[in-house]
C-alpha cells in the first residue's frame, strides 16, 4: 500500500485519476418537452445502484432527462467546489461523505427545500433543511465463512482486538479495512471511531501487527473477503456488503455488538445549480415513501423511512441491533466539521500513519 | 380631529384605543430590545462554553503550537439546530493555523477592553451573507521555547437567536393585544356604567307630561350637573314664557271681551234709534269705542311681539341720536293734528349704545305715543319734549320724554314698576300698558326705566341705557 507519501501529492493525484474516470451516465427523457427539462446528479453512489431508482423517477417525471455523474466522494467534493467558483453545478449533489456535504452547507452553498411532505423525517437525518440523509447504512465487519467459524467471528471490537492480539501470525495480511487517506467514507468510520470508542487505539495497533490491506473501494475490499485473500473486512459500508451477503454463501456479515455505526448518504441541492427546481424534484423523490422503497428493494441502501420495512431497511437495522447493542447514527450537524479541521485531520492522519505501517 | 357629534362610548373608546395602541407599541419595541438582547446572552453562553472547551485542547508539543478540536465544542453549537458554524485559531507569527480563513476581524481596542475586564470578546458581523455572532478568546502561550499570542475565534449564525427574539416578542405582542382588548372592552363597559346616569336623565325627561316644566330631580355626577342645571334653566325660562303667554291670553281676553260687549249693546241700542240725531251720536260713540278697542288690539299685538323680541334681542351698537330723531320724525304728523309741541334736545352728540334698534324704537315709539295721547289733558302747555344727556354716572345716558299733563297716579307709578316682572297688567289701562312693554324691553336691553311725576305736573319718564364702548 501507499506509504510515506505527502498526502497532498497523494491526493491530487487521486483526484487528477478519479476526475478523469468520472462516469457520466445519460438518461434522455422518456417524452422530452420543449424547453427540455435537464437534471444533472453528482453522486458518490455507484450508478448502477440508481440506475432503477432513476427510471422510476422519471416514470413520474417524464420530461426530465436525467444525467447522473459518479465520481468518489473527495473528488466529488472538489469537483463541486470548481463548478460552483464557475458558476454552474449540478443540480443535487449526493455523497457518502457527510463530513464534506455537511462542510459544503455549512459554507453556504445548499439551497433550502422544503420540507412539508418530510414531517415523518427524523430530527437526525436533516440539517438547517438543507442537507438531507436519505439513508442509514451500518459500518460491518465482513467475514468469510469458510475461514472463520464459530468461536473465532468476532462479534465486537473487543473480541476482534482479542482476535488478533493472540492469533497475529494467523491473520497477518488477511485482515482488510479502508485507506482512510484516500476514501472519504473510511475516513468517516474512523474519525467516529476514534471519537465514539476508546477501542480505537488498540485496534489501530493490533490491525499494524497484522499488516492489515487497505482499500479504496467497498467491492474491492468484499471480493477480497470473498475469494478468501481476506478472512475479515473491518467498517465495511453495510448496504453493499448486506447485497454481497445475499448473493454469495462464503460471506458473513457482523454487527459489532459493542456499537454499530451507521452513516447516511447526504443530498442537498446546490443554490448555484442550473436546474435546481429538477434537483428538488429529485430530492422529494428520493425521500419520497415509493423512492425509500425502492432504495430498500433494488439498491439495497437502507432507507430511513419508518414504512418501509424489510431487508436493508433502518427498521430492520433497528430491529436487529437491538438486542445486541447500540446503533450510532450519524447527526448531520456541524459537529461532523471537527474532523475536516485541517490541524486535526492532518494529526489524525498522520497518527494513523504512524501505526498502520 | 374627532367631530363634536358621534357616539362618547365611541369617541372614548377610540381615544383609549390609541393611547392603548402607542402605548402598546412602546412595549414592543422594548420587549423586541430586550429579548434580542436575552437571546444573544443565551445563546453567547452556549458559544462561549464551545470556545472554552476548543481553548482547552491547546497545547505545545514539540516546539509547534497543537490544536485539537474537540467533537464536543462543535457539538455544544449544534444546539442551536440550524446554524451555521466557523472559527480559525490564529497566532501572533504565522497567522491562521487552522479553521476558516477570511473571518470578519474584531475590533481590536474593543476586544483589549473586554480583556481588560476579564470577559470574552463577543461581536455581531456579516459573514457568508449572513449574521454571525463571534467570540475571541486569546491565550498567551508561554512554553518550551514557544512564547505568542493565539486567538480562537469562533462564529454562529444568528438563525436560534432571532427566532428565539421573535418567539419572545410574539408572545408578548400576544399579552399586549389582549390587554388592548381588554382595555378597550373595559372602556365600553365604563364609558355605559358612566353614561347611566345620563340615560336617566333622559328617562325622566321622556316619562314626563308635556306640560311638566319641573326642575329635574334625577342625581348626575358632577360633572353632568352643568348639563342638567342648564336643562332646568332652559325649562324654567319655557315656564316663564309660557306663564306669559298664559296672562296675555287671559288678559287680551279680558281686555277685547269688555269693549266688544259694549260695542255691541250700543249697537243694537243705535238699531232701535229712529231719532237720527240720537242715532249720529250714538254711531259717533260706536266710533269712539272702535277707535279705542282698536287702538288697545294693536297695543296688545305690539306688546306680544315685543314681550317675544325680549328673549331674543340682538343687541348692536346704535347711534341713539339717529333712533330718536326718525321716531320722532314718525309721530310727528300725529303731534301736529293735535296740536302739540314735539321737541328734541341732544345734549350730547353721536353717542351710541348697544341695543336691539327695533326694540329701541318701539320702546321709545311707545312713550312719546304715551304722552302724546295721555298726556295732554288738563293742561295749559300741550307739548312733548324728548332730551338726551348724561347721566351722573358717565357710562350711562339719560333719554327723557317728558309731558306737561295731570301724570300718573302716586299708586299706579309703584304698580307699574311693581307688576311688570311677574308679566301681568290687569286692571292696567292706556298708557299703563304701554308702559308695561316699555319696562320689560328696556329691562331686556340691560337698561333702566324711571317715572316720576314732574313738580308741575306731568309725567317724565327717564330711560337710562349703557353707552356702548
Amino acid at each position: 500500500m501507499k506509504r510515506h507519501i505527502s498526502c497532498l501529492v497523494n491526493m491530487a493525484f487521486f483526484i487528477t485519476i478519479m476526475i478523469s474516470l468520472a462516469q457520466a451516465a445519460e438518461y434522455p427523457a422518456p417524452e422530452p418537452t420543449v424547453p427540455p427539462q435537464h437534471l444533472q446528479i453528482l453522486s458518490s453512489t455507484d450508478e448502477g445502484v440508481m440506475k432503477s431508482l432513476i427510471a422510476d423517477f422519471q416514470q413520474q417525471q417524464p420530461n426530465i432527462a436525467v444525467e447522473y455523474i459518479d465520481l468518489n466522494s473527495v473528488p466529488l467534493y472538489e469537483r463541486f467546489l470548481q463548478d460552483y467558483k464557475n458558476d454552474a453545478t449540478s443540480d443535487l449533489i449526493i455523497s457518502s461523505a457527510m463530513d464534506l456535504q455537511i462542510k459544503l452547507v455549512n459554507d453556504g452553498y445548499a439551497a433550502t427545500h422544503s420540507t412539508e411532505l418530510l414531517q415523518w423525517l427524523p430530527e437526525w437525518a436533516q440539517w438547517r433543511q438543507q442537507a438531507f440523509g436519505f439513508t442509514s447504512e451500518p459500518a460491518v465487519m465482513v467475514y468469510n465463512k469458510k475461514l472463520l467459524q464459530g468461536q473465532d467471528i468476532p462479534q465486537n471490537r473487543f473480541e476482534l482486538i482479542e482476535l488478533l492480539r493472540d492469533q497475529t501470525e494467523r491473520f497477518k495480511g488477511r485482515i482488510g479495512t479502508y485507506d482512510i487517506q484516500r476514501s472519504g467514507l473510511g475516513y468517516l468510520f474512523a474519525s467516529q471511531d476514534a471519537q465514539q470508542a476508546s477501542t480505537w487505539g488498540r485496534l489501530t495497533e493490533n490491525l499494524n501487527s497484522v499488516k492489515v490491506k487497505l482499500y479504496d473501494s467497498t467491492s474491492q475490499m468484499l471480493n477480497a473477503v470473498r475469494s478468501g485473500e481476506l478472512k475479515l473486512g473491518y467498517n465495511v459500508l453495510g448496504s453493499y456488503a448486506f447485497s454481497a451477503v445475499s448473493h454469495s454463501d462464503e460471506l458473513g456479515m457482523i454487527l459489532s455488538s459493542d456499537y454499530t455505526l451507521a452513516m447516511s448518504r447526504v443530498a442537498f441541492v446546490s443554490n448555484r445549480a442550473r436546474n435546481p427546481e429538477a434537483g428538488h424534484q429529485f430530492l422529494d423523490y428520493l425521500l419520497s415513501e415509493r423512492g425509500q422503497r425502492l432504495l430498500a428493494v433494488e439498491a439495497k441502501l437502507y432507507p430511513i423511512h419508518p414504512k418501509v420495512t424489510g431487508g436493508a431497511t433502518l427498521t430492520d437495522l433497528q430491529q436487529d441491533t437491538q438486542n445486541r447493542g447500540p446503533l450510532k447514527l450519524i447527526k448531520l450537524g456541524p459537529a461532523l466539521l471537527t474532523y475536516q479541521d485541517q490541524m486535526k485531520k492532518e494529526n489524525f492522519l498522520s497518527e494513523w500513519r504512524k501505526v498502520i505501517r | 380631529m374627532l367631530s363634536n357629534s358621534g357616539s362618547l362610548r365611541v369617541r372614548l373608546a377610540a381615544l383609549f384605543g390609541l393611547v392603548l395602541l402607542v402605548g402598546g407599541a412602546l412595549v414592543l419595541f422594548a420587549t423586541s430590545n430586550f429579548a434580542t438582547q436575552a437571546a444573544d446572552e443565551a445563546y453567547d453562553k452556549l458559544l462561549a462554553s464551545a470556545a472554552l472547551t476548543a481553548m482547552e485542547n491547546l497545547s505545545v508539543k514539540n516546539k509547534k503550537i497543537a490544536f485539537d478540536l474537540p467533537y464536543a465544542s462543535l457539538d455544544t453549537l449544534s444546539l442551536s439546530e440550524n446554524d451555521r458554524v466557523t472559527y480559525r485559531l490564529k497566532s501572533e507569527s504565522s497567522g491562521l493555523l487552522t479553521g476558516y480563513d477570511g473571518l470578519p476581524e474584531p475590533n481590536l481596542p474593543a476586544m483589549a477592553e473586554d480583556y481588560k475586564n476579564g470577559k470574552p470578546h463577543f461581536f455581531t458581523a456579516a459573514y457568508k451573507g449572513e449574521d454571525f455572532r463571534f467570540i475571541v478568546l486569546e491565550r498567551l502561550l508561554v512554553e518550551s521555547g514557544v512564547q505568542e499570542k493565539v486567538w480562537l475565534q469562533m462564529g454562529q449564525s444568528r438563525l436560534a437567536r432571532t427566532s428565539l427574539a421573535r418567539d419572545l416578542t410574539l408572545k408578548a405582542l400576544v399579552g399586549i393585544i389582549a390587554l388592548i382588548i381588554l382595555g378597550l372592552l373595559f372602556v365600553w363597559l365604563a364609558a355605559g356604567w358612566s353614561l347611566r346616569p345620563l340615560f336617566k336623565v333622559e328617562d325622566e325627561l321622556l316619562q314626563r307630561k308635556p306640560t311638566d316644566l319641573q326642575p329635574l330631580t334625577t342625581q348626575v355626577p358632577s360633572e353632568a350637573t352643568h348639563l342638567v342645571e342648564a336643562i332646568n334653566r332652559f325649562m324654567q325660562r319655557l315656564q316663564r314664557n309660557q306663564d306669559r303667554n298664559h296672562a296675555f291670553i287671559a288678559e287680551a281676553a279680558h281686555q277685547l271681551r269688555t269693549p266688544l260687549a259694549s260695542l255691541q249693546a250700543q249697537a243694537e241700542l243705535a238699531a232701535e234709534d229712529v231719532d237720527s240725531e240720537v242715532f249720529r251720536e250714538r254711531a259717533e260713540r260706536i266710533r269712539r269705542n272702535a277707535q279705542e278697542t282698536n287702538s288697545r288690539i294693536n297695543q296688545l299685538l305690539s306688546y306680544a311681539t315685543l314681550a317675544h323680541r325680549v328673549d331674543v334681542l340682538i343687541p348692536e351698537p346704535v347711534v341713539l341720536e339717529e333712533v330718536v330723531a326718525k321716531c320722532l320724525a314718525d309721530l310727528a304728523p300725529i303731534a301736529i293734528t293735535q296740536g302739540v309741541e314735539l321737541s328734541f334736545d341732544n345734549n350730547i352728540s353721536d353717542v351710541k349704545v348697544t341695543a336691539d334698534p327695533e326694540a329701541l324704537r318701539e320702546v321709545l315709539r311707545n312713550l312719546v305715543d304715551n304722552s302724546l295721547k295721555y298726556g295732554q289733558e288738563n293742561t295749559t302747555q300741550q307739548a312733548v319734549h324728548v332730551s338726551l344727556e348724561h347721566s351722573e354716572n358717565l357710562d350711562w345716558v339719560t333719554l327723557q320724554v317728558r309731558d306737561y299733563g295731570s301724570g300718573l297716579p302716586e299708586e299706579l307709578l309703584q304698580q307699574v314698576t311693581r307688576r311688570f316682572g311677574r308679566g301681568e297688567f290687569r286692571q292696567q289701562s292706556g298708557s299703563g300698558l304701554g308702559l308695561a312693554i316699555v319696562e320689560q324691553i328696556v329691562r331686556g336691553l340691560g337698561g333702566k326705566l324711571e317715572l316720576e311725576n314732574g313738580i308741575q305736573g306731568g309725567l317724565k319718564a327717564r330711560l337710562l341705557l349703557p353707552v356702548s364702548s
